[in-house]
């Protein structure tokens, strides 16, 4: 549905200075999904979501929604924002404060590119808003709704003149905790029962994993991972995204022996010598960086956790409501380390760990 | 590494690409009034050079004009008074202005709402109407406080003479004082007040800390004020044409008008450009230097745009005093001249109040007044009174969005082009206006001797102030509102008329009714471009003044600020409501 292909960007901060925003970017979206660009701020996702808009002119590469160019720098195509018929849902969701509810919602119909028969635009908006459900509300001034209210109309006024393509940029941001949490849930419901394509700009990587069917983590202008969610949590393949996706622990490290065709490596880490997988091909002397995640660190022997058998000093030890949150000190470095909340070891204790060689991840550094 | 030598091919949108219908109209309006603007001082420069009269093919060129006006020792008197005519205004315009602005923003005062609204509407009275009242007041050999002090004094000559650089300066400054509150007040309300609290707490006396701390923090914007006052002194033509024009005592304005429409033979045009030419380079280093204190203004950190409650001065027993002042300078500036227009408009001839002057009042002025020529004035008046300030604001909604949404490169250039009518005194672009209309648009369109070309330089006069209005509050409306529109599918006329429009409305209103006011009473402008077919009702009044009518000339006066008090209570109910003026 979307074809995202080589799309750099660059932002004359100053006259001199330049900055690379968007890298050669190239991805694809398939008809019916929620695609997520995910990073920390500055990495190049709103941008990347703002070329596909139309709102942002790339530097050179091209853009295809439905097979058409939007924007090609290699026929000069350009379709401006208001004639790509995409809705899109911003991060202050931009509520037009002079209109009601309703007027807010009916305004792409009545002076968009599809030019509604004003006779069918009542019963549009209607269903548009009570798929949110605010069609109780909608003669209300529009800056008389709450937050989550709000950010609701903004998804209405987004989906009512049936885009093509959703674009959301951090849309739940804006809410307090609880209501984000809910919104979360309800919004991929939302998107899903409309069968709408979408692109999902965040940098939470709980809303990614939620909301997502495919998540790209970008970084410095660039896409470093793409899959699902279950993939890019359980198989990173890049240091960062191991280490943006949840907690890691980082070990540079060396690959002591490694057999062609296999990914069961041992690397040679400050820890000592761990029996790791490999996410790619790696030879034998290969610089690593070994991913540990500090829940898959156990303190109960069992079948699988035994290929690697930890003993440190225990320095620290946070109450984090649900679990432990702990650091043992070996040969010098840190392990963070994440317990049971019932357990209470005693600081300075000596502990042993085990961790399954499935969750030591070695990646080229 | 693959061989990847081939570079990616730059992406290229042509301009009709990005923009559509509504989008180019608004750069052409733009770039057509950013012409015009800069047409104007450059036909000064180009006629400053040039010798011969309009229609003549083989005109020269040479510096014969500034030879005759640089040789000739009236023009040194010229400049001299209007040096001293500005510097007077400056100082006493900042002497009531600056202590009531302090009062309003560093002081428990009461009834401050009422001094801003005072001071605002204060700054609607037309010079001219102020300049004639003082006339009558002191006046060397008619003015009633010279009068009365002889027979009560059994004195010889006048104690009081206002027809002089010092008098006009006085009375020009008075009318300004509202100009100085304002700027200075946006000075003290964007201070820090803990800077003045930590003085205290170091133990410095309530005065050290006015002198050692709030002043100098202060004072780079006072400096602009004075700056930006010193440039209407020098450019303004009401006092000066009242109280000077008759004693043959001339400043920049008044001696233009007189080069421009001289009593006697052909207009000089080329020792009018090249004295105009010599003011536009002052004005220029003037507005450099306005510029440079701007910036050094900001890097005091001075305004920090942060929401303080300041801690107020008690002023304890001072209180009364401190309204005394302020009475004092509504009585000097607007009450009694005031009064004594009334007075003179309805006695055959001036005299001071007296049992006999008391049976003598008639409303003689007012039946004879040209009244046909009053309806004419009043006719073209109202015109432009809803065209200027109409106009005006949309070209400057056009101006703002080329400046702060389009992505034309060089579009700030076009902001610069706005602020130009601001740092050049306004009579100048009179004259550009005038000579542009002999000079070029003669065979084109003869706009000379019609409303259109007072429509042009009064909206050129006002697009500084209009475009500060549009630009400060377009910053304000987050670009996410218009984006969203254009995702919506909105062609840019849409997002305008459907978004910027509706939220610019408060601010529209509020700046229409303003450049109405300022429209309704102007009158430097309107003199130069008005023959008899376009004049204006304050021209008619300025007609009848130099006709020697004084009675005349007052009951007009009167008639005009009658007219203009539903549009200023319009103005200070919308003024109110927004919040604007009547702060705190």
């Amino acid at each position: 549905m979307i074809d995202v292909k080589d799309l750099s960007l660059t932002y004359n901060s100053t006259a001199r200075q330049t900055h690379l925003a968007v890298d050669k970017v190239s991805f694809t979206v398939k008809k019916g999904q929620v695609y997520t660009l995910l990073g920390p701020s500055g990495c190049g996702k709103t941008t990347t979501l703002r070329c596909v808009a139309g709102l942002e002119k790339p530097d050179s590469g091209e853009i295809l929604v439905d097979g058409t160019p939007v924007s090609s720098s290699q026929t000069g195509n350009w379709v401006p924002p208001s004639q790509r018929a995409i809705g899109m849902v911003f991060q202050s969701y931009a509520i037009w404060p002079h209109m009601s509810v309703f007027e807010n919602v009916a305004f792409p119909l009545r002076y968009g590119p599809l030019k509604v028969p004003s006779a069918q635009i009542q019963a549009r908006v209607t269903k548009a808003l009570s798929l949110v459900q605010l069609d109780h509300l909608k003669d209300r001034p529009a800056p008389h709704l709450s937050g989550g209210q709000q950010q609701r109309l903004a998804l209405a006024r987004a989906f009512v003149m049936e885009p093509k393509v959703l674009l959301l940029d951090e849309p739940l941001s804006n809410l307090d905790a609880k209501l984000r949490e809910e919104m979360r849930v309800e919004l991929r419901q939302l998107i899903k029962s409309i069968g709408m394509t979408a692109i999902f700009v965040t940098h939470e990587q709980i809303e990614a994993l939620t909301l997502s069917d495919v998540i790209a983590v970008m970084n410095n202008g660039k896409i470093v991972q793409e899959g699902t969610p279950l993939d890019i949590y359980q198989r990173p393949t890049n240091p960062f995204v191991a280490n943006f996706i949840g907690q890691s622990n980082l070990l540079q490290g060396t690959v002591v022996s490694a057999a062609a065709g296999q990914h069961q490596v041992r690397v040679q880490t400050p820890f000592g010598t761990l029996a790791c997988q490999a996410t790619q091909d790696v030879e034998m002397g290969a610089k690593v960086v070994v991913s540990l995640r500090p829940e898959h660190v156990e303190t109960e022997k069992d079948a699988e956790n035994q290929a690697n058998v930890l003993q440190g000093t225990l320095v620290s030890a946070s109450f984090i409501g649900n679990a432990m949150d702990c650091a043992l000190r070996i040969n010098g470095q840190i392990l963070k380390v994440l317990l049971h909340a019932e357990r209470s070891p005693e600081i300075g204790s000596t502990m042993t760990v085990y961790a399954s060689d499935r969750h030591c991840l070695a990646m080229r550094a | 590494m693959t061989i990847d030598a081939v570079p990616p091919r730059p992406m290229k949108i042509s301009f009709l690409q990005r923009y559509d219908a509504s989008a180019l109209v608004m750069f052409g309006v733009v770039f057509a009034l950013s012409l015009l603007i800069i047409a104007f001082p450059l036909i000064i420069f180009w006629l400053s050079f040039r010798v011969g009269l309009p229609i003549d093919p083989d005109a020269t060129y040479s510096f014969v004009h500034y030879a005759k006006v640089f040789s000739d020792p009236f023009t040194f008197k010229v400049l001299l008074n209007t040096l001293g005519f500005a510097l007077t205004t400056l100082v006493v315009s900042l002497a009531f202005g600056l202590p009531c602005a302090w009062l309003v923003e560093r002081t428990n005062l009461p009834g401050k709402p009422v001094l801003y609204t005072l001071m605002t509407i204060g700054l609607l009275l037309p010079g001219f109407a102020t300049a004639m009242g003082w006339l009558f007041l002191m006046h060397p050999r008619i003015g009633l406080v010279n009068a009365m002090l002889k027979s009560a004094l059994g004195l010889e000559g006048p104690v009081f003479n206002i027809t002089t650089v010092l008098g006009m300066g006085w009375v020009e400054g008075l009318s300004l004082a509202p100009v100085a509150f304002i700027m200075t007040a946006a000075v003290f309300r964007a201070m820090d007040p803990s800077l003045e609290e930590s003085a205290e707490m170091s133990g410095a006396s309530l005065g050290t800390i006015a002198r050692r701390v709030t002043l100098p923090l202060a004072w780079p914007g006072i400096l602009a004020a004075g700056i930006y006052i010193f440039t209407i002194g020098f450019a303004a033509f009401d006092v000066p044409a009242i109280i000077g024009w008759s004693n043959r005592i001339f400043t920049f304005s008044t001696y233009m008008v007189t080069q421009l429409s001289p009593d006697d033979g052909l207009p000089q045009y080329g020792p009018a450009t090249a004295l105009s030419a010599f003011v536009i380079i002052l004005a220029a280093g003037l507005s450099w230097w306005y510029g440079r204190l701007q910036t050094r203004a900001h890097r005091y950190q001075v305004v920090t745009g942060k929401g303080y409650r300041p801690r107020l001065i008690d002023l304890g027993k001072y209180k009364l005093l401190a309204w005394s002042f302020i009475v004092g300078y509504f009585l000097l500036s607007k009450l009694i001249p005031l009064l004594i227009v009334i007075w003179a408009s309805l006695l055959p001839y001036f005299q001071p109040p007296s049992t006999e002057a008391f049976a003598l009042i008639t409303l003689k002025h007012f039946n004879s007044l040209p009244w046909e020529l009053v309806f004419e004035g009043l006719k073209n008046t109202t015109i432009l009174v809803f065209l200027t300030p109409t106009v005006t604001l949309v070209c400057a909604t056009a101006f703002s969005w080329v400046v702060l949404r389009s992505k034309l490169p060089g579009r700030s250039a076009f902001d610069f082009v706005a602020f130009l009518p601001h740092a050049i005194p306004n009579i100048v672009f009179g004259i550009g206006v005038l000579l542009f209309a002999l000079y070029i648009m003669r065979g084109v369109a003869p706009i000379f001797g019609t409303i259109w070309i007072l429509l042009i330089v009064f909206v050129v006069g006002r697009i500084s102030y209009a475009t500060r209005m549009t630009n400060s509050t377009m910053i304000q409306i987050h670009k996410d509102l218009e984006e969203s529109a254009q995702m919506s599918g909105a062609s840019t006329g849409t997002v305008i008329r459907r978004i910027i429009a509706p939220l610019l409305g408060p601010t529209f209103i509020y700046a229409w009714l303003w450049i109405a006011l300022i429209t309704f009473r102007e009158l430097t402008l309107a003199v130069i471009l008005t023959t008899r077919d376009n004049m204006t009702l304050p021209v008619v009044v300025w007609s009848l003044w130099v006709a020697s009518g004084f009675g005349q000339a007052a009951a007009l006066t009167l008639i005009l600020l009658v007219l203009m008090i539903p549009i200023v209570c319009l103005y200070w109910w919308v003024a109110r409501r927004m919040g604007f003026g009547a702060s705190r």
